[in-house]
């Protein structure tokens, strides 16, 4: 398997073919809309005072407070910006039917996302077979199948790990909790520090799992999707296949990798030059929602007065305006969904290939260096 | 006449034929001249290569072994060149390891921070040493020297805590990043070597 020359056909379908971007672009919003996580967590005090403790009693107190003020808020609202308790409670129905709205686009934009890693497995290796390029209409018949279904299941098995680790560190932190709050100091003092050294090895087994079985994921996919079988055999297949052919899909994985980085300097650089195409884009988008912003701002004012029905109609207008405003970054990051789908369609496809043009006696190690 | 059988003449010519083919064969010859004559070109031919001097092929071992001289050699690696190869593979795999260390370090270490803001471990912060990288020193020094002011000692203060907390981890990554793609330009290098090498043998 040549590396080299899948990356650059993969370079080329992507610029030839341009009915994928479409899908691209479907997979760019859905990766944006799920990886919220910053690596920049880190926590300090700007004061410099060192450890401001809170106890739990000072928690309780906290929350006693807390209620207080969310009672009162109820009651009087809030008098420096005119609103009333009874705006409150409008306000806050108003947040819930937005949360419920989005959450309504949320699953709509999850279908669409598996639709279209269907359809830009099935239109790639399409073309590959034949030459024949789709249409996005065509391409959309072919995303939308049981397939799409199937690989929702595929992944919610590999993200398995990373549920089970979530609910691990809850336990473990709430057996640090009632033992610092029970316990005696010593018992404590075990209990935090065997916890934070299983912890560590708990997360970085569970990061390198979920690593691996992300690559896994990508030859799940293409057999459940380009063999039409089973979430099960999918899995089974997929398996072997990556366990037949290590060398070859580690040597990818790790190129891909490599790729990955340059693609994150790329992609920053291309985001700081479109920032003009951005300002643009954000005008046009501006003219696109006047007209739906202001039928929402007519709604809310039926039951909102003064300036809330504009603030309420700008927090459901707001996720499309920066939809379409965004909407060059968001073809950035649709390059690259495309390309990182199709170089791994390639190489499933070499994969498949390789035992049908070397014979078995001579099937050689990766031949990438 | 017809049924001629010329195709059986080569089998009934060295002997091959058995039984009913053989009678078949024979009680045709002795009808048909045309299959006769077909035979009698046959016995010349034969006559005519037996009398060609054999040439003096080698025996099959050293076939062989000379087929073997003219095929293109695969290189034999040596003790040296196994260990480099299986160091150049576990370069980027033990970068990518490192990068996952660091990532984890620094999130249990967000955590442990986040549990001691909450006054989980009240009890046992003084086991666990954290908080210190984060202490501003020199901004504070500065300050008591009167030597900065106002907003300008905050600008010192954020400074100096991005200096202490997220600088080293900033280029720790970027210095993995960095190897990582050396690497990655010396494989495609040796990669397009190879390639260049083979066309050329080709």
């Amino acid at each position: 398997m040549d590396p080299v020359k899948i990356l650059k056909r993969s370079w080329y379908i992507l610029w030839s073919y341009r009915a994928l971007w479409v899908f691209g672009l479907v997979l760019a919003m859905a990766a944006g809309s799920s990886t919220g996580n910053s690596n920049n967590n880190y926590q300090y005090d700007q004061n410099g005072n060192g450890n401001q403790q809170v106890t739990p009693q000072r928690m309780q107190e906290a929350f006693r407070d807390v209620q207080r003020e969310v009672q009162k808020l109820f009651e009087q609202g809030i008098p420096e910006v005119n609103i009333t308790g009874k705006e409150v409670t409008t306000l806050l129905w108003v947040f819930g039917a937005f949360v419920l709205v989005m959450f309504l686009v949320s699953i709509v934009v999850a279908i669409a996302r598996y639709v279209s890693e269907t359809a830009v497995i099935r239109m790639v290796d399409d073309y590959e077979a034949s030459g024949n390029k789709m249409t996005v209409r065509q391409g959309f018949r072919l995303g939308w199948s049981r397939t799409a279904w199937r690989l929702f299941l595929i992944n919610l098995i590999v993200n398995l790990p990373a549920i089970t680790l979530v609910l691990v560190l809850l336990i473990a932190g709430a057996i640090v909790y009632f033992a610092v709050v029970n316990g005696s100091a010593d018992f404590a003092a075990f209990s935090v520090v065997s916890t934070i050294v299983l912890m560590f090895i708990i997360i970085f087994v569970v990061v390198i799992l979920s690593i691996l079985l992300t690559l896994l994921r990508n030859f799940f996919w293409r057999v459940c999707v380009l063999e039409d079988v089973s979430v099960g055999e999918s899995l089974r297949r997929g398996w072997a296949l990556v366990i037949e052919n290590w060398k070859n899909v580690g040597l990818m994985w790790l190129v891909m990798i490599g790729l990955g980085i340059v693609w994150a300097v790329v992609s920053a650089i291309l985001i700081v030059i479109s920032i003009p195409i951005v300002i643009v884009t954000a005008v046009v988008a501006a003219l696109i929602v006047a007209l739906p912003y202001l039928l929402f701002v007519g709604i809310f004012s039926t039951f909102l007065a003064s300036w809330l029905p504009w603030a309420a109609g700008g927090l459901f207008i707001i996720p499309l305006f920066f939809t379409i405003a965004f909407s060059p970054w968001l073809l950035i990051g649709s390059w690259q969904s495309v390309y990182t789908s199709t170089v791994w369609t390639l190489t499933y496809r070499e994969i498949k290939a390789l035992p049908a043009i070397i014979p078995p006696s001579q099937a050689a190690p990766a031949t990438g260096d | 006449m017809s049924n001629h059988v010329t195709e059986w003449l080569n089998a009934y010519f060295d002997g091959e034929l058995r039984g009913q083919r053989l009678h078949q064969v024979k009680a045709h010859l002795a009808e048909c001249k045309t299959c006769q004559a077909e035979l009698d070109s046959l016995q010349s031919l034969s006559g005519l290569l037996h009398e060609v001097p054999v040439p003096d092929f080698p025996p099959p071992e050293r076939f062989a072994a000379q087929v073997n001289l003219l095929l293109p050699h695969k290189p034999t690696v040596a003790a040296d060149n196994k260990l480099f190869e299986i160091g150049w593979w576990l370069l980027p795999v033990g970068l990518l390891a490192s990068w996952v260390f660091i990532s984890t370090t620094t999130l249990v270490s967000n955590m442990v921070s986040a549990a001691d803001q909450f006054g989980l471990l009240k009890n046992v912060s003084g086991w666990i040493a954290f908080g210190s990288t984060t202490n501003i020193y020199w901004a504070n020094t500065l300050g008591q020297f009167g030597l900065l002011r106002g907003s300008s000692l905050n600008w010192a203060e954020i400074i100096e805590v991005f200096t202490r907390a997220s600088l080293p981890q900033f280029i720790l990554y970027v210095s993995i990043a960095m190897v990582y793609l050396s690497w990655l330009a010396m494989w495609w290098a040796r990669h397009t070597r190879r390639v260049q090498s083979q066309l050329l043998e080709g």
